[in-house]
């Protein structure tokens, strides 16, 4: 996950110098500018931001009420202050003000980077995962008690949100502008996401004031809600029961088109059908695949012993493929995966 | 108990082994560093309870296999990476079982199966 760093100066010529001397680090985090601190709000209200580096002196607002507005809005975004006015005072302010570093101007670029990577390597101290299903690995994080501080971002949404939990209460979300439980319902009606886990959690207010699980109950709620009007207003009009198994036989279809065309009649495929009786045993199996670390489950296989095997493939709809002894096993598994 | 599963451990891409009861205590693990996860910080008893009555289960994630196999006092657990020959361990697995089932009747790990 490529990070962001806001740089507000009211100087276009050190702007202009920073942004060409921190280029090189593209790979690690991006840069955002701002000539001052108004604009620099506007930007953390619009995009998700790892850190902020402010000069002081600005005309409008000026960086010691941007460090106090960050604070206040935006507490687990670090602030480190250049200022070429620096005396012990001023350092002083900024750092009980909050700021994680000072740097006086005139200083090397160099300097400054290493400052943000440092600050920027605690967002993800505590582990970075991909392609997890959120709502099962924050319950995890209620659960374990944790306090911790996770950023996201979804796998099919350009946003990204902010998490934060302490000893497994979640206190506060965060997507844009949004915050407190609109934007929980926005975080966890993401199916898969990319998270980063900060082993702290700033100070905040209980925005939340809820338990996890309606939380995600309710997201869950008004995504369907969601889906459904999109549905509706589709320019392509279904009949209501004719849409949905005419999308549930294309799926299966489409697997059982792909086993015969690799394995011909040697398939073993006894049976294909749709079955969301097994949704509970997966998200059990997807949650010790969390806890390893091994990201989402793609495909799970149960042998009772008896005359058929069942292969599960997880989804919004279980999809089980009952296949015989006689069916290449390794071969059925690793066509279902790819 | 290692020397035991040494063959199945020497696989290529295995990362681990963990040997649990039916009431889902521990009572063997072997598991790489590559694991950053402790296998003791786990509850098993749930996942014991969600697998109950099956012979196998096999479990294909993104980044990696898990690989359930019922023993006669409880479970084995394999843990590998995705590239790993699932044939080779299943059958590494079967070779090791009579000597597993042995095991609860062994003096040194009677104890453990004592509730």
């Amino acid at each position: 996950m490529i990070k962001s760093v806001l740089i507000v100066d009211d100087d276009q010529e050190m702007l202009l110098a920073l942004k060409d001397g921190l280029g090189k680090y593209h790979e690690t985090f991006s840069l955002l500018l701002a000539e001052d601190g108004l604009k620099a709000i506007d930007i953390l209200n619009s995009k998700t931001i790892s850190l902020v580096v402010t000069d002081l002196k600005m005309p409008g607002m000026d960086g010691f009420a941007l460090l106090a507005h960050i604070m206040e809005s935006y507490p687990d975004i670090p602030v480190v202050v250049i200022t070429g006015y620096s005396t012990a005072e001023m350092e002083r302010l900024a750092r009980e003000g909050g700021a994680v570093g000072y740097i006086a101007k005139p200083f090397m670029i160099e300097t400054l980077a290493r400052k943000i990577l440092i600050t920027l390597r605690k967002e993800s101290e505590g582990g970075t995962l991909h392609s997890v299903s959120s709502g099962i690995f924050l319950q995890l994080m209620e659960m374990e008690q944790k306090t911790c501080t996770i950023r996201l971002s979804g796998k099919d949404s350009e946003k990204t949100g902010v998490l934060f939990f302490r000893d497994g209460e979640l206190l506060d979300a965060r997507v844009d502008d949004m915050q407190g439980k609109p934007a929980a319902y926005e975080i966890f009606s993401w199916d898969e996401v990319t998270l980063s886990i900060q082993n702290e959690c700033p100070p905040m207010e209980n925005r939340i004031q809820s338990d996890l699980q309606p939380i995600i109950l309710e997201a869950m709620r008004l995504r369907d809600e969601k889906d459904s009007k999109d549905t509706e207003s589709s320019d392509i009009v279904f009949e209501d029961v004719k849409a949905k198994p005419a999308k549930v036989i294309n799926v299966l279809e489409d697997i059982k088109k792909k086993l015969e065309d690799n394995l011909g009649n040697r398939t073993g495929m006894e049976d294909l059908y749709y079955d969301n009786k097994w949704s509970s045993l997966l998200d059990q199996m997807e949650q010790i695949g969390s806890m390893f670390h091994l990201g989402s489950l793609k495909i799970g296989y149960i042998d009772s012993g008896e005359e058929n095997a069942l292969v599960l493939i997880p989804g919004k709809e279980t999809t089980v493929l009952k296949i015989n002894q006689k069916a290449p096993r390794d071969r059925v598994l690793q066509l279902l995966y790819d | 108990m290692k020397e035991l599963l040494k063959d199945i451990l020497d696989n290529d891409g295995v990362n681990g082994v963990i040997i649990l009861t039916d009431e889902g205590k521990s009572i063997f693990e072997d598991i790489s560093s590559k694991i950053s996860m402790n296998p003791n910080e786990i509850d098993w008893n749930s996942f014991i309870d969600a697998i109950r009555g099956y012979r196998e289960v096999e479990l294909m994630y993104e980044r990696g296999l898990i690989y359930v196999r019922k023993i006669e006092f409880g479970f084995m657990i394999v843990f590998m990476e995705i590239y790993t020959q699932m044939a080779m361990v299943r059958l590494n697995c079967d070779i090791v079982l009579p000597s597993l089932q042995d095991l609860k009747e062994n003096k040194k790990y009677k104890q453990l199966f004592k509730r």
